[in-house]
This record gives C-alpha cells, sequence and structure tokens, in this order.
C-alpha cells in the first residue's frame, strides 16, 4: 500500500473543492483533539487546604482505638530501623 | 508565582522551616496529642506565607502513613497533591550531594537515615528543622537549628 507522504497529502487535499477541505480540516482537527491529553487539573491553594480538611475530617471520623497517624510513621521509622539492623525479630527473605 | 529555592536560600533576614515529616504527618489526626499544635503550627506558617522547604521524602512518608492509616488510597494522593500546591512549601530533590550529605550526617550523628535526610536540607538552606522525635531534635542540634513545634510557634509569635 503506498503511504503518501505530507507534502503528497497535503497537494491531494488542496486540489479538493472548498467544501471538501473543510470537511477533511474538521474531521482531523476532531482527531486529533481527543488524543491530546488533557492538561491535569492542578489543585488551587484554597482547594488544597480544603482537601487537607477533608483529610483531617477522615481521622476524627476513624474509630479507635488505633495508632495515630505521628505514631504511625514512627512505627514505620523504627521498623525500617530494626530490619537495617537485623533486630526485628522476624525471619528475614534472605532465602526467598 | 512560586519561590524557587535557590531563591529562598539567600533570603537571609527571613526564618525558613524544614517541617518533619512527623509535625505535618500529625497535623491530622485528632486522636494525636501533638495534632493542635502541629496544625496550629502549619496553619501560621501558611498565614504568613513562611517559606517551609522539606525534602520530596516528606510526601512518600505522608503518602504511605495515611493510605495505612486510613485504608484509603485516594485521600493519601489527595495528601500527597494537596502539600505539592500549598505556595509556601517547596520540596527538594534529593540529589547526589544532599544524600551523600545525609550519609555523612547519619554516620557522624547517629541518625536514622530518613532523619538524616531532614537534617540535611535544614543544615543546606539554613532552615530551622522543626521536629517531634526527640532523638532526631537531639542528634541534630549541634548541626542545625531545631525545634519543638511548641518553640517553633513562640518564635513566631515573638
Amino acid at each position: 500500500m503506498h503511504v503518501a507522504t505530507y507534502d503528497e497529502a497535503l497537494a491531494v487535499a488542496r486540489r479538493l473543492p472548498l467544501a471538501e477541505r473543510l470537511r477533511l480540516a474538521s474531521a482531523l482537527t476532531g482527531e486529533a483533539a481527543g488524543e491530546v491529553s488533557p492538561v491535569p487539573h492542578r489543585m488551587t491553594p484554597d482547594e488544597a487546604r480544603a482537601a487537607l480538611a477533608d483529610i483531617r475530617a477522615a481521622f476524627a471520623a476513624q474509630p479507635g482505638p488505633r495508632l495515630s497517624l505521628g505514631e504511625q510513621i514512627e512505627a514505620d521509622r523504627h521498623a525500617r530501623d530494626r530490619v537495617l539492623s537485623g533486630r526485628d525479630g522476624e525471619r528475614d527473605d534472605v532465602d526467598a | 508565582m512560586r519561590v524557587t529555592v535557590c531563591c529562598l536560600a539567600v533570603m537571609g533576614s527571613v526564618t525558613m522551616w524544614t517541617l518533619d515529616a512527623s509535625v505535618v504527618a500529625r497535623s491530622f489526626d485528632v486522636n494525636d496529642p501533638a495534632q493542635a499544635v502541629c496544625l496550629a503550627l502549619l496553619d501560621r506558617l501558611d498565614r504568613t506565607a513562611a517559606p517551609v522547604i522539606v525534602p520530596r521524602l516528606l510526601l512518600a512518608e505522608l503518602a504511605g502513613a495515611v493510605r495505612r492509616l486510613l485504608q484509603d488510597p485516594i485521600r493519601a494522593r489527595l495528601a500527597v497533591e494537596a502539600w505539592q500546591n500549598l505556595p509556601h512549601v517547596q520540596f527538594v530533590t534529593l540529589d547526589d550531594a544532599l544524600l551523600d550529605a545525609a550519609a555523612v550526617l547519619a554516620a557522624d550523628r547517629a541518625l536514622r537515615g530518613a532523619d538524616a535526610v531532614y537534617v540535611a536540607v535544614a543544615q543546606r538552606y539554613t532552615t530551622t528543622l522543626v521536629s517531634l522525635d526527640r532523638e532526631q531534635r537531639t542528634r541534630a542540634a549541634p548541626v542545625v537549628t531545631v525545634m519543638t513545634p511548641h518553640d517553633a510557634l513562640a518564635t513566631l509569635d515573638a
């Protein structure tokens, strides 16, 4: 199958009647627009503050007792420390 | 418009802050006894547009903790996105020089690896490191200015 180059396709397209050229342009533009990724929405500072308030509300609705978020981070860091030093009391995956 | 980290570094008369992940995380959780002071500090820094410079590592620590406690991956991602869009907060990429500095600090000051990264950021940008972790504060004190959230709030009030 012959694949036209850009210049060949353009030359053919230019020989079309005006109405056909406009229809072709419209079709190509519509298809191309659908292929372009939408620009990701970036939170405004107020939206960011609202999102953080929502997360705080979600924590407030959590049933207790449980670790607090700060305790979880501290526990994670200490757990990693124990793994790094081999004092975690659990079998390593060395032989896995 | 965001101020770049390189510009912040030369703002000699402005106190700049580095927040440990413990301070940021504990501001979320009303069950935490430190929540009120952490939230008050973050609000004050936000309202006064005080420059906050933190390692990008904070985002992963925050996301992991939110995900694990709330069992909610969407809110964990939202926490990350929200923090990334606070205009007074700058995230520092962990480049080779910064990680090398953190390694030296961990070796010399007996800091845990993640703790040393925050200290290295505070050292590089001459910021005040705010942490709830007593061990981190004690071991970092010889090389950077360290404060509790309560002390930081008092400083901002003064």
